[in-house]
């Protein structure tokens, strides 16, 4: 119970003091030349993290197509690359406050790199994975899917759309002697205003196609041509397009609870 | 000591809902303010249970209705007549309804078993409570009308029906539609034992092809009576009525502000949907 308690100051304190110079970050955005103006006016805001250079098991996939697509969309999106576990906790704080400044109505978090779950919850893991031993280790060294929605609702409570395009194959050293996975991915309840969707179910792996992943893949196209419909049914329609091109090895799904009918060109 | 714990405990179970209890004369429980009042309700006369079957058999669009009222303690008014009409507004939607109401521990448990055997494999199933409901470390349990057997939280599972059970069952059978509809509400009566624990973000799993719909958010603390019974159904039977080729979700959307304007805010109704394919009453 101390340890924790320590552990919890010392983060704090380290999460306080430094100012993200982050080296690998990029801020794009679709109108403005002076991206610090744009920053927060724009109402739709994306964080988009790729993590690959894991120390443990490195995956190979680009996130630049999706960062490209969402600032097509209108989104502001910041991109961030091989994030260790400070960082992305710093980084997401960071968002939660972007969100919050820019009176957001639109926020997008999405991930792509090793995923996994410990005691039906979902974890999204950091690159400096050599730390996270055993399912135990995962609290401390991985974040939960669901405190990146608790943060994002926290600051938004308009609409939040959080995609997860984990790789739940091998994420680290001992993972094979996992438990079981949960009944039906880990079980999130949604706060109103906001889509989850997942990649694959836990105790799939996810298939490549590419230089992304499968989902990643179908999402990129089907938000291509997503104008005018219903947010559920981008995602609907991704996944059964993977559903299909993986004979039903890997089923994506999402969950959402709505105030209003959204698409991201407006719905007619 | 130690009994008169418990039973502030199973009071608190059953008070702490969104609606008024009935008070008649034989039933003289003080809610709220004591509750060493155990003597009462064995001299009324308890309504009872009620089976009743609307509809064509062979649809492929099943529900089963619960409205319990009549409750040992701290009987609700509106239960029942909500599950009346919910019957007739799923009727005209083509389901083939199982309306029960007033029911006690065993008679819930066997009427929830024909349902299983009732669903088809690829169909519309829908699950309506409304009654008593008490959320206990994020599982949703639903009271039978004798509640006064439930004076532990450790019986919960043996003589409530958990709702998360329900819908597994649901979905386990029919692989199409699947609905759950609770006008109950969820208030966790152990709150004050586990200070600091997880609130609001504590409710259901919705697997793939399910809609889950709460008169209540997740968490949320219902209210204590100000005769806003049956509010939540109220709005729902008005969006049911034009649900028609509407999608589902637009359904549930639809009965939210409304509830919301009219409990001054203090209640919002929430679903989470998860879907395979898009779903209206009657094709999109």
């Amino acid at each position: 119970m101390k340890k924790t308690i320590i552990y919890f100051i010392v983060a704090f304190l380290v999460g306080s003091c430094s100012h993200p110079t982050t080296k690998n970050s990029t801020e794009i955005s679709s109108q403005s030349p002076d991206p610090k103006s744009e920053d927060l006016s724009n109402p739709r805001q994306a964080l988009v993290i790729g993590n690959s250079e894991y120390e443990y098991s490195p995956l190979n996939h680009s996130i630049n197509d999706v960062a490209e697509m969402l600032s097509q969309m209108g989104f502001h999106v910041t991109i961030e690359k091989n994030l260790n576990n400070h960082s992305i906790n710093e980084v997401i704080n960071d968002f939660g406050q972007r969100l919050s400044d820019s009176q957001a109505q639109v926020g997008l978090f999405y991930f792509s790199g090793h995923g996994t779950w410990h005691d039906g919850k979902t974890f999204l893991l950091p690159i400096n994975n050599e730390k996270i031993q055993a399912e135990v280790d995962l609290k401390q060294n991985a974040v939960q899917a669901k405190t990146i929605l608790t943060q994002m609702e926290k600051a938004n409570q308009s609409l939040n759309i959080v995609i997860l395009d984990a790789f739940y194959e091998n994420p680290y050293r001992g993972a094979d002697k996992k438990s079981t996975p949960p009944d039906e991915g880990a079980q999130i309840s949604l706060p109103r205003g906001s889509l989850i969707a997942f990649g694959a179910a836990p105790d799939q792996f996810a298939l490549k196609s590419g230089e992304h992943g499968l989902y990643t893949t179908h999402l990129l196209n089907v938000l291509a041509e997503a104008k005018h419909k219903r947010v559920e049914d981008v995602f609907m329609e991704t996944h059964e397009l993977v559903i299909e091109a993986s004979q039903g090895k890997q089923e994506p799904w999402y969950q959402a609870s709505f105030r209003k009918p959204f698409c991201f060109g407006g719905c007619l | 000591m130690k009994q008169t714990l418990t039973f502030f405990v199973v009071v608190l179970l059953v008070g702490g809902c969104l609606s008024p209890p009935i008070i008649d004369s034989s039933t003289l429980i003080d809610n709220g303010s004591t509750n060493n009042t155990r003597e009462l309700n064995s001299k009324r006369r308890k309504l009872p249970p009620e089976i009743v079957r609307h509809g064509n058999p062979n649809s492929q669009q099943k529900a089963l209705v619960i409205g319990n009222g009549d409750y040992d303690y701290s009987r609700l008014q509106n239960p029942v007549n909500d599950a009346k009409a919910m019957t007739d507004s799923l009727v005209n939607l083509g389901f083939y309804v199982t309306r029960a109401t007033n029911y006690d521990d065993r008679s819930m448990k066997g009427v929830v078993e024909d349902f299983e055997g009732s669903l088809p494999q690829n169909g519309v199933a829908l699950f309506y409570f409304s009654g008593h409901g008490v959320q206990v470390d994020g599982e949703n349990f639903l009271l039978p009308v004798n509640n006064d057997i439930i004076d532990r939280e450790d019986k919960l599972p043996i003589n409530a029906v958990s709702a998360q059970n329900v819908l597994a069952m649901m979905k386990n059978v029919n692989k199409g539609v699947n609905l759950l509809v609770l006008d109950a509400c969820r208030d966790n009566p152990y709150k004050a034992k586990k200070k600091g624990g997880p609130r609001g973000l504590a409710g259901m799993d919705s697997p793939r092809g399910a809609l889950i719909a709460f008169a209540t958010a997740p968490g949320q603390v219902a209210l204590d009576g100000d005769g806003y019974n049956g509010l939540y159904t109220s709005h729902l039977l008005d969006a049911l009525e034009n649900a028609k080729h509407k999608r589902i979700e637009d359904v549930f959307m639809e009965v939210q502000s409304p509830v919301l304007k009219k409990s001054n805010g203090t209640q919002e109704p929430w679903y989470q949907a998860s879907f395979r394919n898009p779903f209206c009453f009657g094709g999109c």
